[in-house]
């Protein structure tokens, strides 16, 4: 299978003055379509990592393919498009626009693409809301739903534009362990649905068995990759 | 565009505190502007009205010994031609001399106009305060104080008597009070002939009076009519130059005015910039994700700008609102023992206008530096800080 995202000799580093390198010459590929976990303690690396897959921070040194095309020699506004319509971030905390209704922020990237509301991107954002079990609550402002809700929320906003690639990181880091539950069976079912890639950081070695191929950071470097 | 636009609505909606306190922010100032623009553009014509508005504002007069001009009518067909810039223009014959009543005699001018013109000039009419204007031969009328110190009567005859000599009997036909104790002290008006007759002049006049529409333009149309007609033997004079001390006086105004106007505005800018500057952090979060999600920096950037924008119009409106009110209680409240306003208020729509413009204006430039903080803002930053 094709590799959708592949990282060639990755190196952070941070500060100036004082360096800390966080990673050491990453070279990883993940498959289309499969289910990934990234395990690891704290300060190991691995937010760094996604955030850099993720294009949402700059490499040392390395480069970053998306779906073939190297995103360390792309414009800022042309990553900004890439994120737009191949990745859906979900973070552990869900950054909802408290401004917006939760129907309104599902659209967000839909809008953000410049498209208009037509009838049948309202059907799969209503869709969306039907299948992670927000429809009592789509017309309520961010800030008025449960913790539940609003990582639900954000996790039907990261797959509005149907992305090639879901990028999270703890997702369930706020939630209880039934709730934890549903979620990665929820996002276990969009895996297999709509053949999406799934990138997840987790501490939760449960939810991380249950993933198609796990590794493990250590300090910056691969400690363990293992494919089920 | 329109996603930040929206966003932008959708920011002002959330924080109704900080957006009313922005927009009566910005009301205030360009509530402050309209005041005293208005006020002070009141004030100066009002200024101007009573100085200059019943005198002649461009004379033509002669330089000749016995100061009398001999083709002053082909002169009033060339200046009638730019009629559209000049309201009036009044021939007159204005010569001193003495007046003579039961053996009093004082110095006086004797002043014959077309008294239809020089109505629109000195408003003579409105001026009778007995008797009536002097339209047939041999009639004057004279002025209030100048009755009182003669005791003279309607009706009765008085002497006027030349530089040369000449003395002549005319009949009093009504009193005026121009409002100035030293016109109503020595002029004595009758109609042109009378006057030519008097001074043995023939049809020559002395002097030729204008009014204008644009007052400010004097010195400019002056310099028009000295180019187009036959200056020989002739000065033509605007009041302008006849009253730098006024205009002088009017200017400093004018610049204190916009002074205030400049340091309102500066403040309202400031007030603005810094209120979304501090929103950019507040926001910082729906940044963060929104550029995570794909929006661009100019679109971060333009959510700002649009804030701006909308603010700079709900504070214009609500300004000029309450700028109407406020004129409006001045008219009301500020008024003279008999009821008139102690500043006629002048409403200049275009400069209403302008300050809301400037106001919109200034609201959107406010808004460039949040913008630029919002442009360069890293969703990393949000991202790693939570």
């Amino acid at each position: 299978m094709d590799n959708i995202i592949k990282m060639k000799g990755v190196e952070k580093i941070y500060g100036t003055n004082i360096k800390t390198q966080v990673l050491y010459d990453i070279n990883l590929s993940f498959e289309a379509g499969s289910f990934n976990s990234i395990i690891g303690q704290s300060g190991s690396g691995k937010s760094t990592l996604l955030n850099i897959m993720g294009t949402l921070d700059n490499p040392t040194n390395g480069e970053v393919y998306i779906n073939g095309k190297n995103t360390t020699e792309m414009t800022k506004n042309q990553l900004a498009n890439l994120r737009n319509d191949m990745l859906g971030f979900i973070f552990q905390f869900h950054y909802l626009l408290p401004e917006f209704k939760v129907i309104e922020n599902i659209l967000m990237p839909h809008y953000i693409k410049g498209g208009q509301l037509t009838s049948d991107v309202e059907k799969r954002a209503e869709y969306l809301i039907d299948m992670l079990g927000l429809t009592k609550v789509k017309n309520n402002l961010a800030t008025q739903l449960s913790g539940g809700q609003q990582q639900r929320t954000a996790i039907a906003r990261a797959l509005m534009n149907n992305p090639k690639v879901i990028l999270a990181d703890e997702p369930t880091g706020n939630l209880d362990s039934d709730t934890s539950e549903d979620v990665y069976n929820l996002l276990r079912d969009i895996n297999k649905q709509f053949n999406t890639t799934f990138v997840i950081i987790t501490h939760d070695q449960r939810i991380a068995e249950k993933a198609d191929r796990i590794i493990e950071i250590n300090d910056g470097r691969i400690n363990m990759d293992f494919k089920r | 565009m329109k996603l930040a636009f929206k966003i932008a609505l959708r920011f002002l909606k959330s924080s109704k505190g900080q957006t009313l306190l922005i927009t009566l922010g910005i009301a205030i100032g360009v509530a402050v502007q309209v005041f005293i623009g208005s006020l002070i553009q009141g004030l100066q014509k009002d200024l101007i009205n009573t100085t200059i508005g019943n005198t002649s504002q461009i004379t033509i007069q002669s330089q000749k010994s016995d100061k009398t001009i001999e083709n002053w009518e082909s002169i009033m067909n060339e200046i009638n031609k730019k009629d559209n810039e000049i309201t009036v223009v009044s021939p007159t014959v204005s010569l001193p001399g003495f007046i003579d009543f039961n053996d009093k005699t004082e110095s006086i001018v004797l002043r014959g106009f077309g008294l239809q013109q020089a109505d629109l000039i000195y408003q003579i009419s409105d001026s009778m305060i007995a008797g009536e204007k002097p339209l047939k031969e041999n009639q004057i009328i004279i002025g209030k104080q100048l009755k009182n110190e003669l005791g003279v009567n309607k009706g009765e005859k008085v002497n006027i008597i030349t530089p040369q000599g000449k003395a002549q009997a005319l009949t009093v036909a009504g009193f005026f009070d121009l409002k100035v104790t030293n016109i109503n002290k020595s002029w004595i008006i009758t109609n042109i002939s009378t006057a030519q007759n008097v001074f043995d002049i023939d049809n020559r006049i002395t002097a030729l009076e204008m009014q204008i529409f644009d007052v400010f333009e004097a010195d400019q149309i002056a310099n028009e009519i000295q180019e187009k007609i036959n200056m020989k033997d002739l000065t033509i004079t605007n009041w302008k130059e006849e009253n730098e001390q006024l205009l002088s006086g009017l200017q400093g105004q004018s610049v204190s005015s916009i002074m205030i106007q400049v340091f309102v505005l500066v403040a309202v800018v400031l007030g603005i910039a810094s209120v979304l500057a501090i929103s950019v952090l507040q926001k910082s979060r729906q940044l963060g994700i929104l550029k995570a999600m794909g929006v661009k920096d100019r679109t971060a950037s333009l959510v700002f700008l649009f804030q701006g924008f909308i603010l700079g119009i709900m504070g214009g409106i609500l300004g000029i609102a309450l700028g109407m009110l406020l004129l409006y209680s001045f008219t009301v409240f500020a008024v003279n023992p008999d009821g008139t306003p102690v500043v006629a208020i002048y409403i200049n729509y275009k400069f209403i206008a302008l300050s809301a413009i400037i106001a919109i204006f200034s609201a959107t430039i406010a808004a460039l530096i949040p913008a630029i903080k919002s442009s360069k803002l890293s969703p990393m930053e949000v991202i790693k800080n939570g």
